[in-house]
């Protein structure tokens, strides 16, 4: 318990210093000038709206909001998106994984291959770029694209895209198991005893994958919140990441002379903000591995 | 090389066509890169025809050009080389880091589960905090703070390499030659030039071919939320953010609004370019891997 509240702590400690990032290191005169002292005073800016009760107020343009009313909404829109993706990229990816792994070299596993090269974002454009070409050919609308000036966000292609690099990853990732599960010799044991092939895939291949899935769960839930950064920016899904990036950080002016931005942190929304995130990182990690453990408990 | 292995033929194939066009795109651009256009009168079917800037693909514009004029082929040749640069350069340098901290005795340390925390928070996402106030309309010189980014790009990806490396070197250690060779009084260096280095340099091609692609993608999420290698032009009114070296994943980043729009060819030929780089890199990567697996792979018993 200590151990836990002092890692949290650390990762705290971390985020303001992330967070305070732009205010410590800034351009003055053309040099890089490092403020450790900005660290202090976003701190005690934190603490003077803690007193005075505006630690919910934040700016946003120029217009005032309130976190707890703003940011419980861009939560849940940004968990929807990642749960429904990750549950569909679990699910699909294993199936998958193991319908192809007993016949390698076919087309499915190529494509797998070649959707792996792709990263979130370009996947994303050309999703995009494909829809409007079928629209455009057919007349029918496959999936909505939305655009900055909507106020509902587009469902199917952020949630396709994010489904699908997380499939990949599973599905490549469960085919090396395979190749390493396969290969043991109790496989070949449970083999020479005569079991048969579903029996085999069920427990023999089943669980051992299952484990090292939810070994691995750290990766897919880095892709996937990496992948909520980006979907979330390139289809303007106003969730906790885009919350983080329009309001952390405002520039308020820019100088006709050199050019030169200032800007203003929101140290309080930056650190709500990430500490979301991390939130629902650890939700997804909870439930997945939930589930796991209870389809492990279950094929034993 | 065997035939089989076409991915890394083709990947070193791609990659010296990429690296020709790196050196000489500067000269084979057709227009220098502030070279702008905005209204052109050009030969068509239908006789001399007036256009005004973005023009769609078109002699002498072979690619387009972008909403202020500016020739996209142009661009992107004169940009090539930082992209390329900036991927080869970030991956040695992680790889070379790792090394390093792993022969001085590092990489022991184990990493708590709560840290957990911190990886829910993306690379790039910490890079763009630390860069948000240097980035834009930054009057540092070019190459500082190209130096700053390749080293917070090398920074960050230098503990996920680590324990890899560290798992290789420690396996080679533990190794009798390399316990013969400490016996008969060889020092550290010799052992790790003539004992180690041989047998791992196989395991760190493929590391920095890995790392090659992963750079590559990290340039453009930085790319995306306006994090451009050598510094990102701002202006408000109108709200522009341009690349200032036009370096590949800039100009996808800079155009991308334009990729589903009316005037495709803006977004789109970054994207392709982008996505062959890329390709390079992945082929190269996966055709040394499977080499690796040939040789070294165990065989399935079902």
């Amino acid at each position: 318990m200590i151990r836990t509240s002092v890692s949290l702590l650390l990762v705290i400690a971390v985020f303001i210093l992330v967070a305070s990032g732009p205010s410590l290191i800034r351009m003055e005169s053309n040099e890089i000038h490092l403020h450790p002292e900005a660290l202090f005073q976003s701190l005690a800016e934190m603490g003077d709206r803690a007193v005075n009760g505006t630690l919910m107020k934040y700016q946003a343009g120029r217009a005032y909001h309130k976190l707890n009313e703003t940011l419980p909404v861009y939560f849940m829109i940004s968990l929807r998106y990642i749960l429904f993706s990750a549950l569909l990229s679990l699910l699909i990816g294993v199936s998958l994984a193991f319908l192809t792994s007993f016949r390698q070299g076919r087309l499915i596993t190529s494509v797998i291959e070649f959707l792996h090269i792709i990263p979130d974002f370009v996947l994303a454009f050309f999703l995009q770029i494909m829809v409007i070409a079928i629209t455009q050919a057919t007349g029918y609308r496959i999936a909505r694209i939305a655009h900055m000036s909507e106020a509902s966000p587009a469902y199917t292609l952020p949630i396709a895209v994010m489904t699908i690099v997380a499939t990949v990853l599973i599905i490549r990732g469960v085919h090396g198991y395979l190749e390493e599960v396969k290969s043991q010799d109790y496989m070949r044991f449970a083999i020479a005893k005569g079991l048969s092939k579903p029996r085999l895939i069920s427990t023999h291949l089943l669980v051992p994958i299952l484990y090292k899935l939810r070994g691995d769960l750290h990766g897919l839930l880095s892709l996937l919140i990496g992948n909520l950064f980006i979907i979330e920016r390139i289809f303007n899904i106003p969730g906790v990441t885009n919350f983080l990036f329009h309001n952390a950080f405002q520039k308020i002016s820019t100088s006709l002379i050199d050019g030169n931005i200032q800007f203003v942190t929101q140290l309080h929304v930056a650190l709500s903000g990430l500490l979301s995130i991390v939130v629902i990182y650890w939700l997804l990690y909870g439930l997945i591995s939930l589930i796991l453990t209870l389809v492990i408990r279950w094929r034993e | 090389m065997k035939f089989s292995n076409w991915m890394l033929t083709a990947g070193i194939v791609l990659l010296f066509l990429i690296l020709g066009l790196a050196v000489f795109g500067p000269v084979l651009a057709p227009f220098p890169p502030d070279y702008q256009d905005n209204i052109i009168y050009l030969q068509t079917d239908n006789g001399r025809e007036l256009f005004i800037s973005p023009i769609a693909p078109n002699p002498p514009y072979y690619l387009g050009t972008d909403p202020w004029g500016y020739d996209i082929l142009s661009l992107m040749l004169h940009g090539l080389k930082y992209s390329l640069l900036t991927t080869l350069l970030v991956s040695l340098f992680r790889v070379l880091c790792a090394l390093g901290i792993v022969m001085s005795g590092g990489g022991k340390f184990h990493t708590s589960r709560m840290w957990g925390g911190l990886n829910a928070i993306p690379q790039f996402v910490i890079i763009y905090f630390i860069l948000y106030s240097l980035n834009f309309n930054s009057p540092l010189p070019q190459n500082i703070l190209t130096a700053i980014q390749w080293t917070l790009m090398t920074a960050f990806g230098v503990p996920a390499l680590v324990p890899s490396v560290a798992s290789s070197v420690r396996k080679l250690q533990q190794q009798e030659f390399v316990t013969a060779a400490t016996a008969i009084g060889a020092g550290p260096l010799r052992r790790f030039f003539v004992h180690i280095m041989p047998h791992l340099w196989e395991r760190l091609s493929l590391l920095f071919s890995r790392e090659t692609v992963a750079v590559l993608s990290l340039v453009g999420q930085l790319g995306i939320f306006n994090i451009f290698i050598g510094g990102t032009s701002f202006t408000p009114y109108p709200l522009l953010y341009n690349s200032k070296t036009n370096e590949w994943a800039g100009l996808l980043g800079q155009y991308r609004t334009y990729i589903s729009g009316g005037t495709w060819w803006i977004g789109l030929f970054p994207l392709i370019g982008f996505m062959i780089l890329l390709s390079a890199f992945y082929l190269t990567s996966r055709g040394l891997q499977k080499k690796i697996h040939q040789t070294y792979h165990s065989i399935s018993h079902i």
